[in-house]
C-alpha cells in the first residue's frame, strides 16, 4: 500500500528532474526561444546520472506551461481550490445547501491535478459552546465530513481530520454573522 | 515551576499555644466527623467570622529602609489572605490607633477589648542576603502564642512569606491549609497563540508553561501540584501531554492512533488520568495510568462522552455525553459501570467539577443562550445558580478545600479568570496581562 502511494513520486521526479535539465540547455544557450521545444535535444545532451529520462516519454514535461511547474498542496491551497462548508448552530449533520459545495471538492480531489494530494478535514465551533465541549462538536463535523467525501468516492486513506473547537475563528464578531462563518469545515490539501 | 519550593523556610517553630480552639468563637474542627464542614453551605448560612486583627511588621535586627517595603507588603498580602478566606474579620487599623505598643510589647487585653479574637504581628529583619521573617498570631484574651515560625527567604519572596504565615494562621484556627499558598493554571492569549500559564490565587506572579506558539488547552494540575496535564496542537493534532515542575520537561503521553484527546483530569490519589479520546468522531473516555503510560477505554457508547472528573473518593467519575441529543452530565463507577443522568434541565450542561466535600458538583449550563455557573447538591438532588446576568460563566473549578470557585467569564467583554464564593457570593476578577481561560486551581 505503501508503495502504491509512492509509485507516482519517482514521475513527479522525472519531470521536475527533466525540467531541471531543460532549464539547464536554455542558460546554456544564448538563443533559447526557438530551442526549448526540441526533447530529442535535451535526450542528446543528459548526463548519465539522468539515464531514466531517456526511458520515460518527454511529451508531458514538455508541454506543461513553465509557470505552474511548482505546484505543490500548499499553491493549490492559495488558490482555495476546494470551498469551506458550514454548520448549524450546535449541530454536525451537513446540510442539505452544503451538499453541493462537499460534492465540487470531491470531484476535485478524483479528478488531476488534485487527485495525488491528501486532504486534512478541519471542524471548526463558534465561540459560544464549552472550549472543550466544542472540541468534540468540531470532531463530529470534521468526522461528518470525511464520511460523506468517502461515500463520494474519495479513498479514506487520502483523509485525516483535525478539530479546532472554537480555537480558530475566521471572524472575530461576537453575532450571529460571524457564528455562522465559524461554523465550518475546511480542506486543507497536503502532499501525498 | 514554584517559587516557594526555593524558598529556605526553616520555619522555627516558636511555640503553639493550644487554647484557642476551645472558645467561643472558635470554628468546629474539622477532624470531629459529627461537625459540619466549613464554607460549603451553598444555602450561604452565615460563618461567623473571626475578629483579627493584623498590626504592622515591625523592622527587625539588621532592618533597614528596604525591609520597610517588605513588611509592609507581608501586611498587605496576609490580610487580603484572611479577607479572600472568608473565615476572617480583618478589624479596620483605625479601631486600635489609639492602642500604643511600647517597646514592643503588644496590649493583647486591649485588642480584646475592641472585639479582636486574635492578633497577628510580626518583624521583619536582614539576615545574610535575605530577610527573615518572624510572623506571629497570639490569642488576644490570654496573650498565649498560638502560631508562630520565622521565615527566611530572599527578599523577593515577601509575598510568599506572607503567602505562608496566612496558611498557618488558617491552620491554627481550622486544622487545615487554605489557598493562600494555592496556584491557579489557565489558558493565556499570547497573540494568536494560546499557552499554559499559572499564577498565585490572588493573581501575583505569573509564568508562561507553554512556549510552542500553538494551541494549548485544558490545564489539570495533580494533586500534589508537581505537575501539569494539558492538551497542546503543537504537533498537530490535540494531544495529552504532561509538564513536570521539577525539570521543566513536557512529554506526550496520549495513546497510540488517538486524533483527538481533550480534558484531563487527575483521580486524587494522582495515579490515574482520566480524559477524552476520540479517532472517528465518537469521543469516549479513557484512564490512563500515569506510571506505565497504559490507557483504558471506560465508556463504549453512541455519543460523545467527554470533560472526565474524579469525585473525591476516586469511586466515580462525573463527566459530559451527548448521548441523548444534547451534552449532559453523567455519572459513573471509576470502571465505567453504572452510569446515571445528573442533570435533566436545559440542552446544554459541560464542565463538570466535584466538589471536594463529594456532595456538590458544579457545572456550566446554557441558559437563554448564555452560560452560567450551576451547583447540583447530591444529596437533596438541588441545584443552585451561582451566576446570572453577567455575560458568559464557564469551566468551574473547585479550590481544594470547597470554599470557593474558579471559572472563567467575559462579563467584562473578554474573557478573564473570575473567582466567587461557593455560596455564589464575592464574584471578582483575578488580575492578569492577557485575555484568560479554562482555570484549574492547585491544592
Amino acid at each position: 500500500m505503501i508503495r502504491r502511494r509512492h509509485a507516482p513520486i519517482p514521475l513527479l521526479a522525472l519531470v521536475v528532474l527533466s525540467f531541471a535539465v531543460l532549464c539547464a540547455g536554455c542558460k546554456k544557450k544564448p538563443a533559447p526561444v526557438t530551442s526549448t521545444a526540441e526533447p530529442p535535444a535535451v535526450h542528446q545532451t543528459a548526463e548519465p546520472t539522468v539515464e531514466p529520462v531517456k526511458e520515460q516519454p518527454m511529451k508531458p514535461v514538455v508541454e506543461e506551461p513553465a509557470p505552474q511547474r511548482a505546484v505543490g498542496a500548499d499553491a493549490y491551497n492559495k488558490q482555495g481550490l476546494l470551498k469551506s462548508i458550514y454548520f448549524d448552530f450546535d449541530k454536525y449533520e451537513i446540510r442539505p445547501d452544503q451538499r453541493p459545495t462537499l460534492q465540487a471538492n470531491a470531484d476535485k480531489l478524483k479528478a488531476e491535478p488534485l487527485s495525488k494530494f491528501r486532504v486534512l478535514i478541519e471542524g471548526h465551533c463558534d465561540e459560544r459552546g464549552t472550549n472543550e465541549y466544542n472540541m468534540v462538536l468540531g470532531d463530529r463535523r470534521a468526522n461528518a465530513m470525511k464520511q460523506y467525501l468517502i461515500d463520494l468516492g474519495v479513498p479514506a486513506s487520502r483523509l485525516r481530520t483535525i478539530s479546532y473547537g472554537e480555537e480558530r475563528p475566521v471572524d472575530p464578531g461576537h453575532n450571529e454573522e460571524s457564528w455562522a462563518k465559524n461554523r465550518r469545515g475546511e480542506f486543507v490539501l497536503e502532499e501525498g | 515551576m514554584n517559587r516557594r519550593h526555593h524558598l529556605v523556610a526553616t520555619a522555627l517553630v516558636l511555640g503553639v499555644g493550644t487554647l484557642a480552639l476551645g472558645s467561643p468563637h472558635a470554628l468546629p474542627s474539622p477532624q470531629d466527623p459529627n461537625q459540619p464542614e466549613i464554607g460549603l453551605k451553598i444555602s450561604g448560612t452565615a460563618i461567623r467570622k473571626i475578629p483579627i486583627a493584623i498590626l504592622p511588621f515591625q523592622i527587625g535586627a539588621g532592618g533597614a529602609a528596604d525591609t520597610r517595603g517588605a513588611a509592609d507588603t507581608i501586611r498587605s498580602v496576609i490580610t487580603s489572605d484572611l479577607e479572600y478566606s472568608g473565615l476572617f474579620n480583618v478589624l479596620a487599623p483605625s479601631m486600635y490607633e489609639s492602642v500604643t505598643i511600647a517597646g514592643g510589647k503588644i496590649p493583647f487585653r486591649d485588642f480584646a477589648a475592641i472585639g479582636a479574637q486574635g492578633v497577628v504581628y510580626g518583624s521583619v529583619g536582614r539576615e545574610n542576603a535575605g530577610v527573615a521573617v518572624e510572623g506571629l498570631l497570639s490569642d488576644s484574651r490570654s496573650g498565649d502564642l498560638i502560631a508562630g515560625k520565622r521565615y527566611r527567604g530572599d527578599v523577593r519572596l515577601a509575598r510568599d512569606i506572607a503567602h505562608r504565615i496566612s496558611n498557618d494562621i488558617m491552620i491554627a484556627y481550622t486544622g487545615r491549609p487554605g489557598v493562600s499558598l494555592s496556584r491557579i493554571a489557565m489558558v493565556g492569549k499570547v497573540g494568536n497563540a494560546k499557552e499554559i500559564h499559572v499564577m498565585d490565587y490572588d493573581g501575583a506572579d505569573t509564568k508562561q508553561i507553554t512556549k510552542n506558539k500553538t494551541i494549548n488547552v485544558s490545564p489539570a494540575w495533580s494533586p500534589d501540584g508537581s505537575r501539569l496535564a494539558f492538551v497542546s496542537y503543537k504537533q498537530g493534532n490535540p494531544k495529552l501531554f504532561l509538564y513536570k515542575g521539577e525539570d521543566g520537561s513536557t512529554d506526550d503521553v496520549s495513546p497510540p492512533g488517538s486524533e483527538l484527546c481533550v480534558a484531563p483530569d487527575w483521580s486524587p490519589d494522582g495515579r490515574f488520568i482520566a480524559f477524552s479520546s476520540s479517532s472517528s468522531g465518537d469521543s469516549e473516555i479513557f484512564v490512563m495510568d500515569v506510571s506505565t503510560r497504559r490507557s483504558r477505554q471506560i465508556t463504549f457508547n453512541k455519543g460523545s462522552d467527554t470533560s472526565p472528573v474524579w469525585s473525591p473518593s476516586g469511586r466515580e467519575i462525573a463527566f459530559t455525553s451527548d448521548r441523548s441529543g444534547h451534552p449532559q452530565i453523567y455519572i459513573m463507577d471509576a470502571e465505567g459501570a453504572n452510569v446515571r443522568r445528573l442533570t435533566s434541565s436545559g440542552d446544554y450542561n459541560d464542565s463538570a467539577a466535584w466538589s471536594p466535600d463529594g456532595d456538590h458538583i458544579a457545572y456550566a449550563s446554557r441558559i437563554d443562550g448564555r452560560f452560567d455557573i450551576l451547583v447540583y447538591e447530591i444529596s437533596t438532588g438541588k441545584t443552585a445558580r451561582l451566576t446570572q446576568n453577567v455575560g458568559n460563566n464557564e469551566n468551574p473549578r473547585w479550590s481544594h478545600e470547597g470554599r470557593h470557585l474558579v471559572f472563567a467569564s467575559n462579563r467584562g467583554g473578554v474573557y478573564r479568570i473570575y473567582t466567587m464564593d461557593a455560596d455564589g457570593n464575592r464574584q471578582e476578577q483575578i488580575p492578569t496581562p492577557f485575555e484568560a481561560t479554562m482555570p484549574d486551581w492547585s491544592r
